[in-house]
């Protein structure tokens, strides 16, 4: 589904906007299901739709449908085409399915069409009247005391104030919400797309999605494992990528452990097959992406599952696959955290006063902190952290004070008075893209950004397994098992990546991939 | 048997070999000391095992035995005596970058002989193969100056006005090129103390009928906005796509950068650091100070005016070498594919 500028999310019930006509819901939406079933791929086994039951059992009345228009029609039919690819048969408890959102959206996209014409069209009237009522004059006036009265947008039944409805129309944005005293988590938006930074939409879908390969998930085809896992993250008992690729890793290994092969195919088509409906149950299939580094580390492993040659031993493929993955998680676990954390020392080493700055808790930056602090007498060290975000700097803060390292805490607001007393910073992240861009947590990039701004170096520990060929990531978008909120940090703000290879500057991240082949076409 | 011939000392060549002819790079004089070093050293050893072929050991025995000297021992000892020479030569009071970044890049292009070669018992012919190595590698190295100057042709146009800084040969070389091919132009040059280098670039450019100027250091500010493009060479190229050169090539690159004129680094391959600084006081000391001042003032080196800075890859627009024309962050990969 192509991302509009003003997304909406799902109706609250106690809609301002009154269902305008009897909805013939069940025809229509069956209608809309039969298109977009007429249009799901050929691969995997969708079931077939329950949507029509699920649909009635959903808040039918409070949807309100103009479904007498002929642009309703237009616009069902320009759905499908880009719904394409959508299981519409997946009720995994939503409350809500994809047919009811989308009919939800069309609804308010045609109220709004709606609107428009009919300001145009009063206003045409106006002028003809020659009511020469000037619209920014009259809103102006008007606005504070609407919102002092917390109106809802008018509907084309109020012909009172036509300027101003055109005002409210064209904008996009109504002019009335709630404010609670907190202001930052309780926020209740009556209509509109407003939602604080720090959780994600989770209905919100990705503009380009890749795959596009269903299976449907049941208890019966997903090892236990993976809804370990799925209910580790939820209950944020794994914090970061990091712990979260470690326990991966694990499951894995649980899974090909207890695999056994379909009589009928090879082995590795035949774990491939099953491996998709868990990845397919932890994804949402394909919905939410899995996290960058997670991504490599899957595809590492179907190729390895489909260079295995099937003529061997069922159980020795399976202690070679076993093997192949406590390799990995010994090499980009082990082996790769010890050789960030030499270099990053060989170069604190040649630095006169060490101050580092760092923010929330990497893993790997702590171990770096702890090794250094061993070797050097003068360290320092300065944590900024996010009190919105589960606060993990304090996690860190506990166990470098127990290492009696003297070290400085402030929260987010303090960087600037941070940034002066320290002399590099220290940042880790959760992916490299092509360009050199660094993902990482929301609110590195304030840290690197004021680095900048007072000409300290920035170093980003990164681990060639979250090395990835893409340039651009979904930011907002939340994915498949982390839900901690991240962001970009633009690859001049950084000066060097400490990899386990070497030492590399943010623009030769291409060379990494292709040292480490984790390119696309490998 | 003749007696063995006198150490060499790789030290004593370099200065002798750049004592003979001024002009030379230094990287080429550090690389020809060290083909010496190789010639010499091959003939040292197999001496040697000649001498002791009058012990009592059976034929066949002694045959094993000094082919497997000859596999081990030696080869060991080869290198072992290659980076001896290499830390003397470091022992300069000239610039170590270039003396640093020239041997290793010759060790490493001489000892890349294929396995089968290695493992054929015949020591004298894997000498051979690494002297013939290093003689091609020599050759490459003296055409690097004029690859230079012919990339660097395109870049100077008629009555453009061309600031440089202190002395450097590669420059000196691809401006009388740009000359004798009947380019009109104008260079400014810095005095660049401590040492007055910069006079000896300009008295230089003017005997062959280059339109000179000689401006003070602290006048790049002012004579910044009348100049066309900005040249330096290199003592050495980082990792990270900065150079290290003559004190007070930042300044003129920040100064530069401000007033957005492009600014090119002409520096042969041989130059290219194995090093990755992050700002100034992270570029290692030997690079900054000469060898006789570390030896003498280890402890004080506060005092001491550095004789290099670090200029980083922000400020430079394209580096120019003998291997092509990059961008400062294309460095860092050229780089892995030299000393790989």
């Amino acid at each position: 589904m192509g991302k509009k500028k003003g997304h909406n999310k799902p109706q609250p019930a106690n809609s301002p906007i009154a269902p305008q006509a009897v909805p013939e819901t069940p025809e229509k939406l069956n209608a809309i299901a039969e298109q977009l079933k007429s249009f799901s791929p050929k691969k995997g086994q969708a079931t077939p739709p329950s949507t029509p039951e699920g649909s009635n059992s959903a808040p039918a009345a409070a949807l309100p449908l103009a479904t007498s228009t002929p642009k309703a029609q237009e616009k069902a039919d320009k759905r499908p085409a880009k719904a394409k690819g959508k299981p519409e048969d997946l009720n995994d408890g939503d409350g809500k399915s994809r047919a009811d959102i989308e009919n939800e959206r069309k609804a308010k996209k045609l109220e709004k069409q709606m609107k428009k014409e009919a300001a145009t069209a009063k206003k045409k009237a106006d002028a003809a009247a020659g009511n020469a009522e000037k619209p920014p004059k009259a809103p102006a006036k008007e606005a504070p005391a609407n919102k002092g009265q917390k109106d809802a947008p008018k509907t084309p039944q109020q012909p009172s104030k036509p300027a101003l409805k055109k005002h409210f129309a064209s904008s996009d944005s109504s002019d009335s919400f709630n404010m609670t005293a907190n202001g930052s988590k309780n926020v209740s938006f009556k209509e509109k797309n407003i939602q604080p930074s720090n959780q994600y939409d989770l209905t919100e879908r990705p503009a380009i999605r890749v795959s596009s390969y269903f299976v449907h998930a049941t208890p019966h085809n997903v090892h236990p494992a993976f809804r370990r896992l799925a209910a580790k993250c939820e209950f944020k008992k794994l914090n970061g990528v990091n712990e979260l690729l470690l326990a991966f890793h694990k499951t894995l290994i649980e899974f090909v452990e207890d695999y056994n092969p379909r009589p009928d195919l090879p082995f590795s088509e035949s774990i491939s097959l099953d491996l998709q409906p868990q990845l397919c149950c932890l994804s949402d299939n394909g919905v939410h992406p899995f996290p960058q580094a997670v991504g490599n580390l899957i595809r590492l492993f179907k190729k390895q599952i489909h260079e295995l040659d099937n003529t061997k031993e069922i159980c020795d493929l399976k202690t070679y696959l076993k093997e192949w993955i406590e390799n990995s998680a010994y090499y980009n676990f082990d082996l790769a955290e010890k050789a960030i954390v030499e270099f990053t020392i060989s170069k604190l080493k040649s630095m006169a006063h060490r101050r580092i700055l760092t923010y929330s808790r990497c893993p790997i930056v702590e171990k770096i902190i702890l090794t250094a602090a061993e070797q050097f007498n003068d360290l320092h060290v300065y944590i900024v952290d996010d009190p919105n975000n589960g606060s993990r700097g304090k996690t860190m803060l506990e166990s470098l004070s127990e290492a009696s390292i003297p070290c400085t805490y402030g929260h987010i607001n303090s960087i600037g008075y941070l940034v002066h007393q320290a002399s590099v910073v220290l940042l880790g992240c959760s992916a490299i893209l092509n360009t050199g861009r660094v993902v990482a947590l929301r609110g590195s990039s304030l840290l690197a950004l004021s680095a900048q701004a007072v000409n300290i170096p920035v170093l980003v520990a990164a681990k060639t397994c979250t090395f990835v060929d893409k340039v651009r990531l979904d930011e907002h978008l939340s994915t498949a098992l982390l839900r901690e909120p991240i962001e970009t940090i633009p690859e001049d703000l950084v000066t060097a990546l400490v990899t386990d290879l070497r030492i590399v500057p943010p623009s030769s991240a291409p060379a990494v991939l292709k040292a480490k082949q984790l390119g696309y076409d490998n | 048997m003749t007696d063995p011939k006198p150490e060499i000392s790789a030290l004593k060549m370099f200065e002798s070999l750049l004592d003979k002819d001024p002009e030379k790079s230094m990287g080429l004089a550090a690389i020809e000391a060290l083909l010496e070093v190789l010639k010499t050293s091959t003939e040292n050893i197999s001496l040697k095992l000649n001498s002791t072929n009058s012990s009592s050991l059976s034929e066949n025995l002694q045959d094993k035995v000094t082919s497997l000297t000859d596999k081990t021992s030696t080869v060991q000892g080869l290198t072992k005596d290659l980076s001896n020479a290499v830390d003397e030569m470091m022992r300069t009071d000239r610039s170590s970058a270039t003396v640093q970044s020239a041997c290793e890049l010759f060790l490493r292009f001489s000892s890349l002989i294929s396995q089968e070669k290695l493992i054929d018992a015949n020591f004298e012919a894997v000498k051979c193969e690494y002297v013939k190595r290093g003689n091609v590698f020599i050759k490459r190295i003296e055409k690097s100056r004029s690859i230079i100057a012919k990339c660097f042709r395109p870049f100077i146009r008629s009555n453009l006005k061309v600031l440089t800084h202190s002395y450097s040969k590669v420059v000196l070389e691809s401006l009388l090129e740009s000359k004798a091919h009947g380019c009109v132009f104008h260079v400014f040059v810095t005095e660049s103390q401590p040492d007055n280098s910069g006079r000896r670039m300009a008295e230089k450019l003017r005997q062959s009928g280059i339109q000179t100027t000689l401006i003070l250091d602290s006048a790049v500010g002012y004579i910044m906005e009348s100049i066309d493009i900005v040249v330096f060479g290199a003592e050495g190229v980082m990792e990270t796509g900065g150079i290290i050169n003559k004190i007070g090539t930042l300044g003129i690159a920040i100064c530069a950068k401000a007033m957005n004129k492009p600014v090119y680094v002409m520096a042969e391959s041989i130059k290219f650091i194995k090093e990755y600084p992050l700002n100034q006081s992270d570029t290692p000391n030997k690079f900054k100070y000469r060898y006789s001042t570390l030896e003498s003032k280890k402890d004080a080196l506060d005092d001491e005016h550095p004789l290099t800075d670090y200029t980083p890859p922000q400020y430079l627009n394209l580096l120019i070498t003998d291997l092509g024309i990059f961008t400062p962050a294309a460095v860092g990969d050229e780089l892995i594919k030299l000393y790989t």
